[in-house]
């Protein structure tokens, strides 16, 4: 009688499935948690490259990798020292070993200024990981922007140490290429800025502006906020650069100011090399020059302060939305708009009178203000 | 004749088993590279660029010393030259076709898996430049001056004494490149036994482009001809050599 | 007729296990002539394979001298071995090669011109019947296939002189048979046999001269039929028995005598009492086994260095 063979393969089918779900299992509802591991096998880089057998870039981009474990585990340590290395942590002798092996990848000196200067705050360390970045990669814009908020930032040389971080910014514009230096001159605003009161946020929304177009609702939006900053910077300025008890301007003024009444030794000490553009006055072969404010208005004297009528213009329609709205809504129920600032009233709505000339104007669906047209241009924002 | 023996071994070569495998295996890693460029916190795509290219070099020298340590010593130890040397063929054609066969065979490995490789990476999002065809050039003639090792030490020992010296002047032959580092620091007769024991050595770092063409810089083509030189002359040495013991040897 | 190949007082020695010096040829001489079918026979490791092989050119540093169709062999004599046909004892090819490019490609190195090599190729494939298995690789071959792409290589380039070492190994009977007549159609193609067997019927089925070497030399050489010639005459008779005669059932009685008796013994006795005279057919194998264990007792032993 014949007998069956063993069907093997009907077997490893099972089998096969058998395992594979048990290691797919590991997955199904494992809880996500961070890796972390402690670092093992630092070679210095001479040996590693040695050892590599000539696949360095690659082995060195695995070790990176399963660094990110270490990365983890330094959050909550904050310590990386390493036995037998003295000073040097383990994140130094690691990236120092993974440059060796890979000079011309960014994310190691990137990852490696985070690791030293952001987690354990050992910027010295920091800093050596991206000059050797800079020296292998010297027109690599992201490096020399990270080297630059390094030097700035962790090192405070806006502060203590301005000429060299001058020196520092010119050598940067002198590796860009001629479009990449506009990168430069954005990093020198912007580092400018932070040290100017009430314009922090100024390159935040110059960046906005570029990325809209002329004559659209967004770009009245950024540009007037951009107007705002800058008026509320020139009102602190001018408040402190005005003559003593002197004043320089007649309260309710709205005439130029006389260059005479300047507090020169308050001007300089505010602009010790040079009027920036976004000063509200400027100097050239004649002398001081008051601007206008950057909506194109005189500014104003009140008592001490001194006032923007443009910013105030703009301020009034954000104080008054919430009637504004109500208004609108009130319409909308009527069926039509209030014929003046009475009615207004009338329909319970208290309407403040707008500053420096301008009248209601109901015609819109939304109460809107009619200013009158500004004695000088604007300023030019873009 | 050369190339009579050259066509015939460049067939059995690419139809062996170990052949297709290891290109397989080539294939299945490669794919699994770009898991590793995901995971990678940036740049990923250059990160799995590199792993393909380290990859393909890799297999690329193990293949060649799994085939040229064997290529003469099996026929020997098979005895399937005997009907090829029993013919009008003087033994140093033999051996020259057999590796010009063989060298043929690993250079169509190299393209298949430079193809499959970088294919892979470009299409899943990798940026590729010219420079990479080079490196894979490079890549060709380390393998091809293994492969010439191989064959040179299988004609003084077995296929796998040979093999393990083979690999083992694989790892010499790159750290030979950061000698002069290493050895900076030892007394003067001692550099000069290092350096006169790195001369016997094959130094692979000549071929080594791969990391430099991935970030898209180039190679001057005074240094593309100087590491053509190399392999030429480091492989015509050996081949000289496996065909002067192989004339005395009995089979 | 000339010699095509010629032993003359040819050494041969190597270094065996543990470096110790191995003599596998002294003093070897012998000659194939051109046209015959030389068989060559010997005990296992007597030398027969070392002398083939050497003049298949995969040994060398031997003494003494072989000649290659009147050529000396030295190192540059390559272009001698366009000539001959060569299948080595127990044969290994390549395993991913198919037998129509394989056989191609072995016709090509013999120096074939490529217009002529594949009717060479169906030629030898339709004699062994390879003609369905062109296209498979050897990888799947069994031993007696193996066997049969030997022989197929080794006459597919039309060679001169056919050097075949243990040429019936593994073959079944049929495939013994299909084989000798291969061989006998190259001879009658012009070629010159040489070859090796342990299967003495075979030798004496298909050759003319015989060479015998034990232990690297050779003991014996000559014409098969001279051979065959020394077995002893028989002289059958009736009626009174000469002295020595053995009687048989019948009444008769039989004689054995040698040539040179013969005369004084047929005078002797009545020509009415002669039945017949007949010679002995001599079994080759036995007279193998007592040649071999004569030049043993002889004490003809291989020559180990102290």
């Amino acid at each position: 009688m014949h007998r069956a063979g063993i069907a093997y393969w009907p077997i490893v089918i099972i089998l096969g499935a058998g395992i594979l779900g048990w290691n797919a299992s590991h997955f199904v509802g494992a809880v996500q948690q961070p890796r972390t591991k402690n670092l093992d096998f630092l070679p210095p880089p001479v040996v590693a490259q040695a050892l590599a057998c000539g696949q360095g870039t690659a082995l060195a981009k695995l070790r990176w990798i399963d660094s990110f474990a270490y990365t983890q585990l330094q959050f909550d340590r904050q310590d990386d020292r390493v036995a037998g290395e003295g000073e040097r942590g383990g994140f130094e002798r690691l990236y120092d070993t993974l440059i060796t092996l890979d000079p011309a990848f960014v994310p190691f000196y990137e990852h490696g200024v985070v690791n030293t200067s952001g987690v354990l705050k050992h910027h010295q360390a920091a800093l050596s990981i991206i000059m050797r970045g800079l020296d292998a990669r010297p027109h690599d814009t992201g490096l020399w922007r990270l080297a630059s908020a390094m030097l700035a930032v962790q090192f405070d040389w806006a502060k203590r140490n301005p000429a060299n971080l001058d020196r520092w910014l010119n050598a940067w514009a002198a590796a860009e290429s001629e479009d990449g230096r506009q990168a430069v001159l954005d990093w020198r605003r912007g580092l400018a800025f932070t040290h100017v009161e009430g314009l922090e946020t100024l390159p935040y929304w110059i960046e906005q502006l570029r990325g809209t177009r002329p004559g659209t609702a967004m770009a009245d939006f950024v540009e007037g906020t951009v107007r705002e900053l800058l008026a509320q910077h020139g009102c602190a300025v001018l408040k402190r650069i005005a003559g003593g008890s002197q004043g320089w301007l007649p309260s309710g003024s709205l005439l130029p100011w006389a260059p005479p009444q300047l507090d020169v030794r308050a001007a300089a000490a505010e602009w010790p090399r040079s009027v920036p553009a976004w000063a509200p006055v400027m100097r050239d072969a004649s002398g001081w020059q008051l601007r206008a404010d950057p909506f194109g208005w005189p500014w104003i004297r009140r008592g001490a302060e001194v006032v923007s009528p443009g910013a105030d213009q703009r301020r009034f329609l954000k104080q008054t939305f919430g009637q504004r709205s109500q208004i609108q809504g009130e319409a909308d129920q009527r069926g039509r708009a209030p014929a003046d600032l009475a009615e207004a009233r009338a329909w319970g709505v208290e309407l403040p009178v707008p500053p420096h000339g301008g009248h209601w104007d109901f015609s819109q669906h939304l109460p809107d203000v009619a200013w009158p047209d500004p004695p000088s241009q604007p300023w030019q924002l873009r | 004749m050369i190339l009579i023996v050259a066509g015939a071994t460049c067939r059995e070569a690419v139809r062996s088993r170990a052949f297709l495998g290891l290109l397989l295996i080539f294939a299945v890693t490669a794919l699994l590279t770009r898991v590793v460029g995901w995971v990678s916190a940036t740049d990923g795509n250059i990160v799995a660029l590199d792993l393909v290219m380290s990859l393909q070099s890799v297999i690329g020298v193990l293949v060649a010393v799994a085939t040229g340590t064997v290529l003469v010593q099996s026929e020997i130890q098979q005895k399937t030259l005997y009907t090829v040397l029993s013919r009008p063929l003087p033994r140093w054609r033999f051996v020259i076709g057999k590796y010009l066969g063989l060298a043929a065979a690993l250079i169509a490995g190299q393209l298949a898996m430079a193809v499959i490789g970088l294919a892979w990476v470009w299409i899943t999002g990798a940026s590729l430049n010219p420079w990479l065809l080079l490196a894979v050039g490079m890549t060709c003639l380390e393998v091809l001056v293994m492969a010439a090792v191989g064959i040179c030490l299988s004609m003084l020992a077995g296929p796998l004494l040979s093999a393990v010296l083979c690999l083992a002047v694989y790892a010499l032959g790159h750290a030979v490149a950061t000698l002069p580092q290493l050895i900076d620091h030892l007394e003067s007769w001692k550099r000069t036994l290092a350096v006169a024991a790195a001369a016997l050595i094959p130094n692979l770092g000549y071929f080594t482009f791969r990391g430099q063409a991935i970030h898209g810089h180039g190679m001057t083509a005074t240094d593309a001809a100087v590491s053509l030189g190399y392999a030429a002359l480091w492989i015509a040495l050996l081949l000289v050599v496996s065909i002067a013991v192989f004339r005395r040897k009995q089979l | 007729m000339s010699d095509l190949l010629e032993f003359s007082s040819v050494s041969y020695s190597y270094r065996g296990d543990w470096l110790n010096l191995v003599h596998a040829l002294t003093e070897v001489s012998f000659s194939v002539p051109q046209g015959c079918a030389y068989g060559f026979l010997g005990a296992n490791g007597a030398g027969k394979s070392t002398s083939i092989r050497l003049v298949a050119g995969l040994l060398h540093g031997h003494r003494g001298t072989i000649r290659l169709f009147g050529q000396e062999l030295s190192g540059e004599d390559h272009r001698l071995r366009a000539r001959i046909g060569y299948l080595p004892e127990q044969p290994y090819f390549y395993d991913n090669l198919a037998v129509g490019e394989y056989l191609a490609w072995l016709a090509q190195l013999s120096g074939m011109t490529v217009a002529r090599i594949p009717a060479a190729v169906d030629r030898v494939c339709q004699l062994l019947d390879l003609g369905d298995l062109k296209k498979r690789s050897l990888r799947s071959f069994s031993k007696g296939m193996r066997q049969r792409f030997g022989l197929a290589q080794a006459i597919v380039h039309e060679p001169d002189l056919l050097i075949l070492d243990e040429p019936f190994s593994g073959l079944d009977p049929l495939w013994r048979a299909r084989f000798k007549e291969v061989m006998s159609l190259e001879r009658k193609r012009g070629a010159t046999l040489c070859f090796s067997s342990h299967i003495l019927g075979d030798v004496e089925e298909l050759c003319d001269r015989y060479g015998v070497i034990d232990h690297g030399r050779v003991l014996e050489q000559g014409r098969l039929a001279d051979l065959l010639g020394q077995a002893p005459l028989e002289l059958t008779g009736s009626g009174e028995a000469p002295p020595g005669a053995i009687a048989g059932a019948d009444g008769t009685w039989s004689l054995r005598i040698a040539d040179g008796e013969r005369e004084r013994i047929l005078a002797a006795l009545p020509a009415e009492r002669i039945l017949r005279l007949e010679r002995q057919k001599i079994a080759l194998e036995d007279w193998f086994v007592q040649r071999i264990k004569g030049s043993h007792h002889a004490g003809v032993k291989l020559g180990v260095a102290s």
